[in-house]
């Protein structure tokens, strides 16, 4: 602050005048236009004491006692005021209860209307009209708004009060409050997240009223006719009201499409952030099917609702053979052979589960040799030596146990497993360029049967030495080693400064 | 011997500050005013200036006008045989001014001030610069136009101690500034506008209105026509300034016009241009944080601030009705003179210093990620806020987004949008980093310059190596590059003009072109005139031309009366 004064050659409680007569003074010497750096100086010097003395002659007045108009000759300094508009928003963002007042400082103008009366005004004509164009008439129409006070005040008590309870409100609505007021610059000390936040609540809110079906059947891509189909919606919300348990988890479970379903319904309504739902809305029923239908990783969501879908598939399997034993048995009037239809039906259920959980550990394993470099899930050593190791386990069951069926499985999965990985772990190429490499348990199994024939009919034809397996173990080598390489930064010795 | 120059999208004019203060020049017919018009003849001549503008008329495919509109784009117009970019139209209007200013002066011309509106971008102030090179000057200082109202009326007034604000609604942009003036210090403490609206804007709205009332298209008509119809309603807008209830009755090309119009139903289709002034004019308020109270005039200039709706808005915003003993049409222009005087620091005006604010938020994109992991990339960090005095310097700090980064993408925006997405793209700096240092380490320091010509220099230092990476923001995409400068200056200079001296014959002649699509009895008689005078142009002498010329020019003028 000293500095400054001794800049300016002025004296600590140099009035406005005297400060504006200093910098006139010193201007001439150091123009804008010749000398950059000592004018930003100057300038920078002259703003700071300026605000000073402006406030100091504002707290004069306000002390003589004609308070009423403090700020018609000194403003008392604005910036002031908009650093304490920024708090005031920061701190509705992070309160949880109603405690935070807007800005009621002496600094707020005064009004020729009523502030809240008018607010909720805005507001509810806002969420009345749908139509952003009515709305947009709506305001242009409102003779408060032409004074340029008024329209500021309520701009920042509206920002407020939505932060504080978001209101069901479609996006172009709140885009159209947003420009009438100005708030959607980038100055307006607004933090642009929790923006984007505040519209994904209010949206997902807008979309829950009876009245927008449409328009959320639209956005589920849900067949619309004349009418949308309302079932589906309201089946979905009626299980996302309820609390969480896990009786309620196997019904929806084993329907066709339903857990898809209620994933995309979510979705729709959130667009991933789970966190900002509305209150209606179970919080943690509808992260277990949120993660139940992401497709990808396999979480214990999915994998619950699959084990409920294949145990579901074994029961049905079982008291078929049961049936059908019981059904022959009695067409030919012997007695019925109980155990072995037990024994057949608890082979064919255990073999379905067994499917199953093999498929479920192969998605697992597949998205967790994916993930990139820098993530931290599961024991890293292993992710990234776990196709080396399978290598040498072809390897070392071709050799020492000397099963080349088995060899060639593993080479298979291995194979598979080192592409994929390679492929996840690029760097994102342009949509149209590209590719995917899909892999299921019938892919996998047909490749499985070409890989087998190929490598049995050149082991019979080349003679005995050519180790063919060890040499094919090498693919999938290589594609790890490509992998590596182009990973290679992330390996380099972390340098401390 | 600098100059000032008004560049405007209807109108233009040019000055200098002389011995008695600002002095405007007259072109070769006589006005202050030239229409920034161009048109090329059929013999390939290039036309500028009220004969463009009569042209604009009769050879309506031949000449083009309001082209500051696409300043700043690579947008080309085919007039005849040639094409031209929105600077070279420019610079053939800058040439006639400075023909105009140096038949005055008796001296050639090496260095101008132009005006610019104050919320031209970058690309357009570039593209105005350029338009001077190409016209054979130097251009010494671009002043926007809010400011250099603000100076002419400002230093006529010399009054101390006054905030004002300056109203600019031109033919084709509309500004607000903010301005304060203390000691003979003129300082801008806020701009804001929108490039795309003026009265050129409440003529469309005049001219839709009247085709829907009458039940025609646009389509109807040919584009002779439709240039007479826009005429004749230039008029009915001029006119309602003045009177409620403005009659149009006349004749274009086989339609008959009868339409009526009063200034409710006028100000009822300006609405939505109106509530397009109000964001400017609050924005600029709210920048310099001020309230209306603390404004004590509002200044008027542009020719379309001439409308009485303009005043209503102003009495509705400000609750106060504006000032307006300047002309609205020369008030930039001497302007412009006077920043043309404090350029060669003349004498007289040695007192008086000017700061300007930078328009634009500058700023850089940038992801953010929140407590809960949630991304959000494009979002804009201002580095450089918008109103901020120039010249002016700023640093920030980036860190990059995540470990083993291997560089960091600087794109340089402008704009107000949060999002980057709705800014204009300026530039972009790659700055390598050193993967194997953590986060913290990796930071950069980003320093945005942005002197008083309006260049922004972009500076990027990362901590680690302390290495320094620049970004110059000459070169814009849209923008001619020194060497395409070079060869359209060597093109331009081939384009044939006529003499100062017979301009205003063929002022005159098109003039005449004008009327004969005008005013359909009297063709057979103008068609006549117009080859008698052909005649004595070519006979080459002074004195019979003169003389003619006269008679002629009376013989239009009696015509057009009666019309």
């Amino acid at each position: 602050m000293n500095w400054a004064y001794a800049l300016l050659e002025v004296s600590p409680d140099a009035n406005v005048g005297e400060v504006k007569r200093a910098y006139a003074r010193l201007l001439r010497k150091t123009r804008p236009d010749e000398d950059a750096e000592g004018f930003q100086q100057l300038h920078m010097a002259y703003r700071l004491v300026l605000a000073q003395a402006t406030a100091r002659a504002a707290g004069a007045a306000m002390q003589s006692g004609h308070a009423a108009p403090p700020a018609l000759e000194n403003p008392p300094s604005v910036q002031v005021a908009r650093a304490g508009y920024v708090a005031a928003i920061r701190t509705t963002e992070n309160s949880t209860g109603g405690t935070a007042a807007p800005a009621k400082t002496d600094t707020s103008p005064v009004l020729a209307v009523n502030p809240t009366e008018l607010l909720e005004r805005v507001i509810q004509c806002a969420i009345a009209n749908n139509d952003d164009r009515k709305l947009s008439a709506w305001l242009s129409q409102q003779p408060e708004f032409w004074s340029i006070r008024t329209k500021q005040h309520i701009g920042q008590l509206l920002l407020n009060q939505l932060f504080r309870n978001p209101q069901p409100m479609a996006s172009a609505c709140l885009d159209t409050l947003l420009q009438f007021f100005d708030l959607e610059q980038v100055l307006s000390g607004v933090n642009p997240m929790a923006l984007a936040q505040l519209r994904r609540r209010q949206l997902a809110m807008w979309y829950l009223l009876p009245e927008n079906d449409r328009a959320l059947a639209l956005r589920l891509n849900i067949p619309v006719n004349r009418s949308p189909d309302r079932r589906q919606l309201t089946a979905c919300l009626r299980l996302l009201e309820k609390p969480w348990r896990w009786q309620a988890v196997p019904w929806p479970a084993i329907r066709r499409g339903r857990t898809a379903a209620i994933g995309r319904f979510i979705h729709g309504l959130c667009s991933g952030h789970l966190a900002e739902l509305p209150p209606q809305i179970n919080q943690a029923h509808a992260v277990f099917w949120y993660r139940a239908a992401l497709t990808g990783a396999m979480s214990w969501p999915r994998f619950a609702v699959g084990s409920v879908r294949a145990g579901f598939l074994a029961l049905i399997l079982m008291t078929c053979v049961i049936g059908m034993a019981a059904l022959t048995s009695w067409a030919n009037g012997e007695g019925l052979h109980v155990f072995v239809a037990l024994g057949i039906g608890a082979v064919m259920a255990t073999s379905v589960l067994g499917l199953w959980l093999a498929y479920a550990g192969w998605i697992w394993l597949d998205h967790w040799q994916g993930l990139p470099e820098s993530s931290q899930t599961g024991p890293v050593w292993l992710r990234r030596m776990l196709v080396p190791a399978l290598c040498a386990a072809v390897v070392g069951v071709d050799y020492l146990a000397t099963a080349p069926v088995a060899a060639i499985a593993i080479l298979g999965a291995t194979l598979i497993m080192a592409l994929r990985r390679f492929q996840h772990r690029s760097p994102p190429r342009p949509a149209g360029k590209r590719t995917s490499l899909r892999a299921s348990l019938s892919g996998m199994g047909v490749l499985f049967v070409v890989l087998a024939n190929a490598l049995s009919k050149l082991a019979h034809e080349l003679p005995e030495q050519i180790p063919i397996i060890a040499i094919a173990a090498t693919v999938p080598m290589a594609i790890w080693m490509a992998d590596m390489w182009r990973h290679r930064i992330h390996f380099k010795r972390k340098a401390t400064a | 011997m600098i100059v000032g120059i008004d560049l405007g999208t209807t109108h233009s004019l040019v000055g200098y500050y002389g011995d008695s203060g600002p002095q405007l020049f007259r072109n070769a017919l006589g006005e202050y005013l030239t229409p920034s018009v161009v048109s090329v003849a059929d013999d390939g001549h290039v036309i500028v200036g009220t004969a463009a503008s009569d042209r604009l008329i009769s050879h309506p495919d031949l000449s083009v006008a309001s082209f500051k509109r696409w300043m700043g784009t690579s947008r080309e117009t085919r007039l005849g045989a040639s094409c031209f970019r929105p600077e070279e139209l420019s610079a053939l209007v800058l040439r006639s001014l400075l023909a105009d200013a140096e038949s005055a002066l008796g001296e050639k011309i090496q260095e101008a001030v132009i005006s610019v509106p104050a919320y031209f971008s970058d690309a357009q102030r570039k593209a105005t610069r350029v338009a001077g090179e190409l016209a054979g000057v130097r251009v010494e200082r671009l002043i926007n136009e809010p400011t250099a109202a603000a100076l002419a009326y400002g230093l006529q007034d010399k009054q101390d101690g006054n905030r004002f604000l300056v109203f600019d609604l031109g033919g084709g942009t509309f500004d607000v500034s903010i301005l304060e003036m203390f000691e003979g210090i003129v300082e801008v403490h806020a701009s804001a506008g929108d490039n795309f609206l003026g009265g050129e804007d409440f003529l469309d709205g005049l001219l839709a209105a009247c085709l829907s009332d009458l039940k025609l298209r646009a389509g109807d008509f040919s584009p002779i026509e439709r240039g007479l119809l826009r005429r004749r309603l230039e008029n009915v807008k001029r006119e309602l300034s003045q009177r409620t209830e403005v009659r149009l009755d006349c004749q274009v090309g086989q339609r008959h016009i009868d339409w009526t119009i009063d200034q409710d139903r006028f100000l009822h289709l300006s609405e939505p241009l109106m509530q397009r002034m109000r964001a400017p004019l609050e924005r600029a308020m709210r920048d310099a944080r001020l309230r209306p109270d603390q404004l004590n005039e509002i200044i008027l200039v542009g020719g379309a601030s001439r409308m009485p709706l303009v005043s209503k808005l102003i009495a509705r915003m400000f609750g106060r009705l504006p000032l307006r003993h300047v002309n609205p049409d020369e008030a930039i222009a001497l302007g412009a003179c006077v920043a043309a005087g404090l350029k060669s620091r003349d004498a007289k005006l040695e007192e008086v210093v000017l700061t300007d604010v930078c328009p634009y938020t500058l700023g850089v994109e940038i992801g953010q990620r929140d407590a809960l992991g949630n991304t959000q990339n494009g979002l804009f960090s201002p580095i450089i806020q918008r109103n901020s005095v120039v010249p002016i310097s700023r640093e920030n700090s980036y860190n990059p987004m995540s470990e083993r980064q291997e560089k960091l993408v600087l794109k340089v925006y402008q704009g107000e949008n949060p999002m980057v997405a709705n800014n204009i793209l300026l530039g972009q700096l790659e700055i390598p980093l050193k993967p194997e240092l953590s986060i913290a380490e990796n930071q950069v320091a980003v320093r945005f310059t942005y002197d008083i010509n309006g260049v922004l220099q972009v500076e990027a230092t990362p901590l680690a190596s302390k290495l320094r990476y620049e970004l110059l923001l000459e070169q814009s995409p849209g923008l001619l590059s020194q060497q395409e400068i070079r060869t359209r200056l060597a093109a331009l200079s081939l384009l044939k003009i006529h003499p100062r001296g017979k301009q205003e014959n063929v002022a005159l002649l098109a003039r005449a072109e004008r009327l004969f699509e005008e005013h359909l009895p009297s063709r057979q008689l103008l068609q006549q005139w117009i080859v008698q005078f052909r005649q004595s142009l070519e006979s080459q002498d002074e004195q019979v031309i003169r003389e003619h010329r006269t008679s002629f020019a009376q013989a239009l003028d009696r015509l057009e009366t009666q019309l």
